[in-house]
């Protein structure tokens, strides 16, 4: 019974290490295919918001969303229709 | 039997270390309450309509302050406001906007300081700006002049002066704190929960939390609804919760996807209600529905009323009940009568 025990913690440790290599070679590898995107980013500040398709326009100055087409921060409006992501650039502009 | 006995003894210790255990993360963050249902639910109509001229006038707000109509103006005309009598006659239009000297990026109107015959003064906040004005208009010569109070932030959503060098405050990322002249900052129950200041002090920040709040007549609770969610909360100035409540579903089933709505309008109603028009659309956002809802001042439900058409904002009377409602597919302005909930 003891042995039985012991055999599997050790199977166990042997497992969850196993997922730490693989998760470690999983996140080179994507690394690697997106290199060239975040070479094009080294060096710029950006920040992911939410962002909408539409607008209802409140008029109050404290409503505000981002703008999906230009990824710009709309005032005195509430965001409507889709809710995608977009880039906001630190320094202005944005990308979606 | 005493290895029995043995059991029962670690059974009774363990199951109420358990119990903690799992009632200790619930200690730390507030309770809510989750209202599906009102007492009475019913729809409601307008009592009267009242036309005016929405080319000269396009309004986004509007306050009834004695004789007169303080409106909110949309920016492309310019302004911020204009004071008309009841007729809709023009008396004064001021607060020109722009970013020159003298001149709002933004304006909201912030409470009545007072009105006679003669004069009508209140509070401009320039949000995008950051300060605090008095605007004065002569009512007679519809001449209007500007004073700055105060300066703060830009995108500070609430600041009230309390007296004695306190303030209460909300930021661009929208939590409330209580502030003195030293510096010392109190969030309001719940408000300081989970708070990541490196990222929710930057410009580019927007809360998924975007409310207004306004007191109560002896200024001793504060209202708060969201304009993006179905909640509303109710403190003592002091910060302390007294309740918060959801309208359909809780934070942990709002489908920030698909959910559109919140509550456009807060106001309480005499000293002991409350009412919110909430607005919400169908899963394509293409069907708005609103409501009046009643609550007593502790947010306990007494009425969902559903209203017609697209409304987006009321001002009420809260001594008379009367309440007039701007709406995006109407133009005119809808009256409807609250004074049965008094």
């Amino acid at each position: 019974m003891k042995k039985l025990i012991f055999a599997a913690a050790i199977s166990l440790l042997l497992c969850a290490g196993g997922a730490v290599l693989w998760a470690h070679v999983s996140s080179d590898e994507f690394f690697d295919a997106n290199a060239e995107a975040l070479i094009d980013t080294r060096g710029v500040n950006y920040n992911i918001v939410d962002c909408y398709s539409e607008s209802d326009h409140t008029g109050k100055s404290g409503d505000s969303y981002y703008d999906c087409g230009k990824c710009e921060r709309i005032t005195g409006a509430k965001g409507d229709g889709k809710r995608r992501e977009c880039v906001v650039i630190d320094g202005g502009g944005g990308t979606d | 039997m005493v290895e029995e006995a043995q059991t029962e003894v670690m059974m009774n210790r363990l199951i109420p270390l358990m119990l903690l255990i799992w009632l200790l993360p619930g200690c730390s963050n507030h309770s809510f309450e989750v209202i599906k249902k009102f007492p009475v639910e019913n729809s409601i109509g307008p009592v009267k309509t009242i036309e005016y001229d929405v080319v000269n006038y396009p309004i986004w707000e509007i306050a009834e302050i004695g004789d007169f109509y303080l409106l909110s103006l949309f920016s492309d005309t310019g302004f911020g406001f204009a004071v008309t009598d009841k007729s809709f006659n023009q008396i004064s239009r001021l607060c020109r906007l722009g970013n020159g000297p003298g001149e709002f990026l933004s304006t909201e109107f912030r409470g009545l300081i007072s009105v006679s015959e003669d004069t009508l003064k209140f509070y401009v906040h320039d949000l995008l700006k950051g300060r605090r004005c008095i605007a004065a208009v002569c009512l007679k010569s519809g001449k209007s002049k500007i004073t700055e109070t105060d300066s703060f932030a830009p995108w500070t959503r609430a600041y009230y002066p309390l007296g004695n060098g306190k303030y209460l405050i909300s930021n661009n990322n929208n939590r409330y704190y209580l502030t003195d002249n030293s510096g010392n900052k109190t969030y309001f129950e719940g408000w300081g929960d989970d708070i990541n200041e490196a990222v929710e002090n930057q410009e580019w920040y927007i809360p998924d939390i975007q409310s207004t709040e306004t007191f109560n007549s002896d200024s001793s609770r504060l209202l708060i609804n969201d304009r993006n969610s179905p909640a509303l909360w109710v403190h003592s100035t002091d910060g302390t919760l007294v309740k918060n409540v959801y309208i359909g579903k809780g934070p942990e089933d709002l489908d920030r996807d698909t959910y559109r709505g919140g509550h456009l309008g807060a106001s309480y109603l005499g000293d002991d209600s409350i009412v919110t028009m909430y607005v919400e659309s169908d899963d394509m956002g293409e069907t708005d529905s609103s409501w009046l809802l009643i609550f007593d001042k502790d947010l306990n439900p007494k009425a969902r009323l559903s209203l017609q058409g697209e409304n987006k904002g009321f001002t009420l009377n809260r001594k008379t009940g009367i309440l007039l409602m701007l709406g995006y597919d109407y133009e005119e302005i809808r009256v409807y009568d609250l004074s049965e909930w008094l």
